[in-house]
This record gives C-alpha cells, sequence and structure tokens, in this order.
C-alpha cells in the first residue's frame, strides 16, 4: 500500500472541502452581515476547522488477522461552531464534527467482519446499512455513519447541542455541554462528567455531556455549580456539587457527589511557589454496590511547572491512580476504560515535558510517562507544531510506547501523525 | 478680584516654565504613566508579529481599570478567536473557549512571550509600576522625531521582580508621551527598544497609535501595534472582570 496515494487522495479532497467550506462560509457571513446586535456584534457566529491526518501506526502485534505489521490512514476532519446570541441573557451552542476515514485501518477492520463505525461510538445511527436495526437510543447520540464500506467509512456527530441562561450571578445551561472541572494538565481525577485521556491529542474539545449545569457566582472569582446528567437507569446517575474559590493567589475547589453508583468527594488547587507553578488534585470514590470487587478508589495527582527566562517550560507530574495495576504492557495506554476512576492504566505514574518555541512559528514539545511496574511501561510524544499562516497549522505528533515484555525491552507502539489544519470563522 | 488674576498671570508664567525644566523625574513618569493606565479604558489593538520570512496578526479587544484590572479578548485570527485573559491584581487567567477551561497562569509565566510576540504578558497586562518599581533620574534632553525630550533612567529596584538591568527612556516634554524606550539587559545588553509612533489625540490625551518593538539581537524581528480605537474614562466596574465575563464577553 503505497504512501503516496493516500497524501494525494487526502490532499485532493481537502482541497476541494476547503473551497466548499470558505464558499459556504463566506455565503454565511454574507448573509448574517444584516444581523448585527450592539456595538455592531454578530447574533450568529460560526467557526470552525479543517483538518487532514495521516497516521502511520506500526504494531508488534500477534494478532492473525494483521499482515502488515504498518498501517496507513488518513482522517479528514472538519468541526463547525455555531453560536446563537438569542439575547444579552440567552445563548444557543451547538457543534458539529464531521469525519472521513479512509486507509489500511478501515480496510483491516472491515474486510474481517469488524465494524468500523461501531467502534466509533456507542449510541451510532448507521444510515444506509441493510444489517443495521434502528433504536431511539442510538439516535440519542447525535451520532451518525453516512457510509461503511472497506475503503472509506464517514461519520458525522453533534457533540455541542445547548442552551444557556446567563445572569450576572447565575449561568444555567442545559444541553449536550463540555463539564470541565479538571485543573491539572495531564490527569484530571475531578474530570468526573467528561474524562479524557491525553494520548487522544486530535479531540481537544472533547466529547460533551447530556447535562444540566448551574453555577451561581458568588463572587469575581468563586462559584458554586452543581451539574447533573441525563440517565435512564439510576446507576448511570452523575450529579455533583463543585465550589471554586481563590485565596492567597491560589485557586481551590472542592467537590461532592455521585457519580454512576460511587459517593465521590475531591479537590483541586493551582497556584505557585515564587515563580514555579504547582497544581493538585485528588478523588476519593465509594462504590455503593456492595458486590464491587473494590469499594474505596483514591486517585490524586501534583503537578509542577516552570518557565526559563529563554520560555523553555519545564514541567513534572506524579500520578496514585488506586485502581491501576502494576502489571501489564504499554499497550493498555490505548485499550482501557477511561473514567476519573480510572485515569490510567496503571497505578503510579510519572510524567514529564520539556517544551520551547523556537520561533513564534514554531515550537517543540517532548513528553514522557513512565510507570515504574513490572513491565516499565514508558510512553513517549515528540510534537512539532509550525504555524505556516494566520490560520495554517502543520503538526507532527509522534506516540511511542515501551514496556517490557518476557524479560526485553521493546517498543510494541509507534505512531506518528501529521496533521494539516485550517481554522476558520464568519467574522 | 485683582489679587486673583495676578495669581493666574502668575501661575500662567510659572506652569510652562514647571513643565518643561522644573518637574522630577518622578513627576514626569507618573504623568506619563496615567496618561496610558491609572483610570479605565477600551480598546480595539492589532498586533502584527513580523519575522524575515513570517508574519501573524492578532487583533484583540481591550478593557481595563486602573493598573490591577484587565480583561484581554481575542477577536482574530479564527483558530484563537474567544480566546481571553483575565488580570485581577496579582492573579492572572486564560479561557480556552474550545476545550471550555480557566487555567490559572503562575507568576513565571508573566515574563512568558505573549502569543509569540515581542511582548512579554507583563508588558501587555502591566503588572509593574514605572514610578514606584524603579528609581530614576533625567539624564539630559534629547529629540526624537521633532520632540523635545527628557531623557530619564530608570533602574529596577532591588525588590520588584523586573528582569531588566535598567530602561531608559525618552519623554515629549509636551503631552509626557513616552516616544522611545530601550530595555537593558543586567550585563548592560539593548535588549528591546520600543518606538511610539503617529501621535494621535484619544480623547483628551496624546498617545502613539503605533508602538513598535524591536528586539535588537534578532535581524528583522519587529511586534507593531496598532491601536484602531482607544477609549478612556469608560465605566468598566470591577464587577466586569471577573471569571464569569471572561467566558461571556465579545
Amino acid at each position: 500500500m503505497s504512501t503516496s496515494r493516500y497524501l494525494s487522495w487526502g490532499t485532493i479532497l481537502v482541497l476541494l472541502l476547503c473551497s466548499l467550506c470558505l464558499t459556504t462560509v463566506q455565503a454565511q457571513a454574507d448573509s448574517l452581515q444584516t444581523e448585527v446586535g450592539e456595538e455592531g456584534l454578530k447574533k450568529v457566529e460560526l467557526t470552525g476547522y479543517l483538518k487532514n491526518m495521516q497516521t502511520i501506526i506500526a504494531i508488534d502485534s500477534i494478532n492473525p488477522l494483521m499482515k502488515d505489521e504498518v498501517l496507513l490512514d488518513n482522517l479528514i476532519h472538519n468541526r463547525l461552531n455555531l453560536n446563537w446570541y438569542i439575547s444579552d441573557k440567552f445563548t444557543f451552542s451547538a457543534a458539529l464534527r464531521n469525519r472521513i476515514f479512509m486507509g489500511e485501518s478501515v480496510k483491516l477492520i472491515n474486510s474481517n467482519g469488524g465494524n468500523y463505525s461501531e467502534s466509533l461510538d456507542t449510541n451510532n445511527v448507521r444510515l444506509f446499512d441493510p444489517n443495521y436495526q434502528f433504536s431511539w437510543r442510538d439516535l440519542s447520540g447525535l451520532s451518525f455513519t453516512w457510509l461503511n464500506t472497506k475503503s472509506a467509512v464517514i461519520h458525522s456527530k453533534i457533540d455541542r447541542l445547548y442552551l444557556a441562561y446567563n445572569t450576572e450571578k447565575w449561568s444555567i445551561s442545559l444541553g449536550r455541554q463540555r463539564i470541565n472541572w479538571g485543573v491539572s494538565s495531564l490527569w484530571n481525577p475531578n474530570d468526573i462528567f467528561n474524562a479524557f485521556s491525553f494520548t487522544d491529542f486530535d479531540y481537544e474539545e472533547r466529547p460533551g455531556t447530556d447535562a444540566l449545569l448551574i453555577r451561581y457566582y458568588t463572587g469575581y472569582t468563586s462559584s458554586i455549580e452543581f451539574a447533573v446528567n441525563t440517565f435512564d437507569d439510576w446507576r448511570r446517575m452523575k450529579s455533583a456539587f463543585l465550589f471554586k474559590f481563590n485565596k492567597w493567589n491560589y485557586d481551590f475547589q472542592v467537590l461532592a457527589g455521585i457519580s454512576e453508583q460511587n459517593l465521590v468527594a475531591g479537590g483541586a488547587w493551582v497556584g505557585s511557589i515564587g515563580t514555579v507553578g504547582i497544581d493538585g488534585e485528588f478523588s476519593y470514590f465509594y462504590d455503593l454496590d456492595s458486590a464491587a470487587t473494590r469499594r474505596h478508589s483514591f486517585a490524586a495527582t501534583l503537578g509542577t511547572s516552570y518557565m526559563f527566562s529563554n520560555s523553555l517550560v519545564v514541567s513534572g507530574g506524579f500520578l496514585y491512580n488506586s485502581n491501576g495495576v502494576m502489571s501489564g504492557s504499554a499497550s493498555g495506554l490505548f485499550d482501557f476504560q477511561l473514567s476519573a476512576k480510572i485515569l490510567y492504566p496503571y497505578r503510579y505514574a510519572i510524567s514529564t515535558a520539556i517544551s520551547y518555541p523556537f520561533s513564534p512559528a514554531f515550537s517543540g514539545i517532548l513528553s514522557a510517562v513512565y510507570s515504574p511496574n513490572e513491565s516499565h511501561a514508558l510512553f513517549l510524544s515528540p510534537m512539532l507544531t509550525y504555524s505556516i499562516q494566520d490560520n495554517w497549522d502543520f503538526d507532527l505528533v509522534g506516540q511511542i510506547t515501551f514496556s517490557k515484555e518476557n524479560g526485553r525491552y521493546k517498543s510494541p507502539l509507534q505512531a506518528f501523525f501529521l496533521r494539516l489544519k485550517f481554522s476558520f470563522a464568519s467574522n | 478680584m485683582f489679587k486673583y488674576i495676578l495669581v493666574l498671570c502668575c501661575l500662567a508664567n510659572v506652569l510652562p516654565s514647571l513643565s518643561a525644566q522644573d518637574l522630577s523625574s518622578k513627576e514626569i513618569l507618573r504623568k506619563v504613566e496615567t496618561q496610558f493606565r491609572g483610570e479605565s479604558s477600551k480598546s480595539v489593538m492589532k498586533m502584527t508579529i513580523i519575522r524575515p520570512k513570517w508574519q501573524r496578526t492578532i487583533v484583540t479587544k481591550t478593557w481595563s481599570r486602573g493598573n490591577d484590572y484587565y480583561l484581554i479578548l481575542i477577536t482574530s485570527p479564527a483558530r484563537d478567536k474567544g480566546m481571553s485573559f483575565l488580570k485581577r491584581e496579582k492573579d492572572l487567567w486564560s479561557w480556552r473557549p474550545n476545550i471550555g477551561r480557566t487555567i490559572k497562569m503562575s507568576s513565571s509565566m508573566m515574563s512568558q512571550s505573549w502569543m509569540g510576540s515581542d511582548l512579554t504578558n507583563d508588558d501587555l497586562v502591566g503588572q509593574s509600576s514605572i514610578v514606584d518599581d524603579y528609581d530614576h533620574k533625567i539624564l539630559a534632553s534629547e529629540k526624537i522625531e521633532d520632540r523635545d525630550c527628557y531623557k530619564i533612567e530608570l533602574v529596577p529596584k532591588a525588590e520588584s521582580s523586573i528582569v531588566w538591568g535598567k530602561v531608559i527612556m525618552w519623554v515629549s516634554k509636551e503631552h509626557f508621551i513616552r516616544m522611545k524606550t530601550q530595555f537593558y539587559d543586567e550585563d548592560d545588553y539593548l535588549v528591546n527598544t520600543n518606538l511610539g509612533k503617529n501621535i494621535t489625540k484619544f480623547g483628551d490625551r496624546y498617545l502613539p497609535s503605533i508602538i513598535e518593538i524591536i528586539p535588537e539581537e534578532k535581524k528583522g524581528d519587529r511586534t507593531i501595534m496598532e491601536y484602531e480605537s482607544l477609549e478612556f474614562g469608560v465605566d468598566n466596574p470591577e464587577s466586569f472582570f471577573s471569571i464569569q465575563n471572561m467566558k461571556k464577553v465579545r
């Protein structure tokens, strides 16, 4: 399978989509020109991006289905964010994510009896698929597969859809939204509504949660928040309070609630000692299910960062995660079920990152996460980002894992991503 | 009545000479500082970062209240649109709308380059005061762009966190405009030069509408800040500078 074929197809499609998007956005912007509110601000704003990403994954696998150990894939990824400022107090927001997957991973799964589109989302309406049985629950995911063949998969998802009501003291939002309660940079034990894995770097917005969020601002830098997700079974209910405040130039927060049958209590802080930035975040979970194997869980992280006068930033962190294991290889990083309760497959992890801007347009980051377990799992991620123009970015990302298996220290997975991104806005 | 006229005449005689010669360096710098800060303002600024083979433009809206409260919103380019920065006394936060997160910035980040420009966070949100954080003296009188200027030397006080070794500032005798500023490191090497250009009347005061920042060591590098609008005496209550408003300001 030649890389150049994917590259050229990818490029052509990107250019086509680019021009299509630009025309649409321009037309939208023109038609909205008349609808302006106070101070000439637009009532409706549309922003988004178009990305093309080439992936090269080399896997050391015993999977008999895999003839090649190197997989080449291409992902075209478009995002549209819509904000409609209905009035002073009401705002409607929606975001749509469209992706076209092509390449050897798609082919490998879809030609061996698998279903690539199923792996994309739990509730997913598979249009034009004769084997698919429609269900209303699937529709609630607002997630649609348009095409699912050996050569390509096209998938769309509405990952934001909410109405927000804002007054000077209150902020209430209802619908699919992101409730981001984490403060640390790598691991977030407080992020019970939207836990995410740092390996998934290509989805910085993260999925939304269908929820109600009520926030009351007790001061200019303090608030009390209450959030509850939608659920059809109380065992899936997540509901919690969060209190945030600023004191002694530190931000603090405490949280308490219930998360999928677990009582949860946690807290976090961010501040600095001298010029060194420090943060900490922890959560304790008590499983209400008496049949659970582990009834107590605890996750805590500590982080620190320092910037030198030449703009070199060095940061370090530590994670303790009681649900993590002391065994297992580094491949576990990509296939564990992530939640605030299980942030990392291993019990302990030490992280370090160095970032340096070579120029305003070009910067590099090298991160490493090491777990002192049986397999000495190590995750390395170098990243180079280049800003070609105001709205054009080019990134090169590597994800390399190492672990000790059968007495040998080796690298079971190496992945490289080349990403071109074009951002746009209606005004 | 006559007495009052006499006093007025005397004052009229005294005032120009006061502004021309008898002001102390501290008074001059105080005037410079209040010209630009000291009260509330609202501005729209275009910042262009220039490198020999590359250029980037960022458009911001800034609201300020005194020296302690700032709110900066990026309106362009599309990639960074909606990102905002809030400064309240010694605390600094940034808001990233794409990930829905408020990030508390540590004090070492104050000397970090802002959005890749030749300006630091400190330059932008003015943590330090040119009056109180430096010792200063008038060195000479010189002309910059045909304007008579005071040449003033500023040396950071030992307890301040300022990174410079010294700062030389040229302030116009008329209107107290910062025409030129040179920043030296601790080894007395020139690091940066700021030039005030295109003097414009904003409300009741005269200020450069273009500020050029030229790093000394890197040939061809420059950052140009251009005010598209600048209003003073805007009613920005303290409540405007809140975490809530940082997320919704437009």
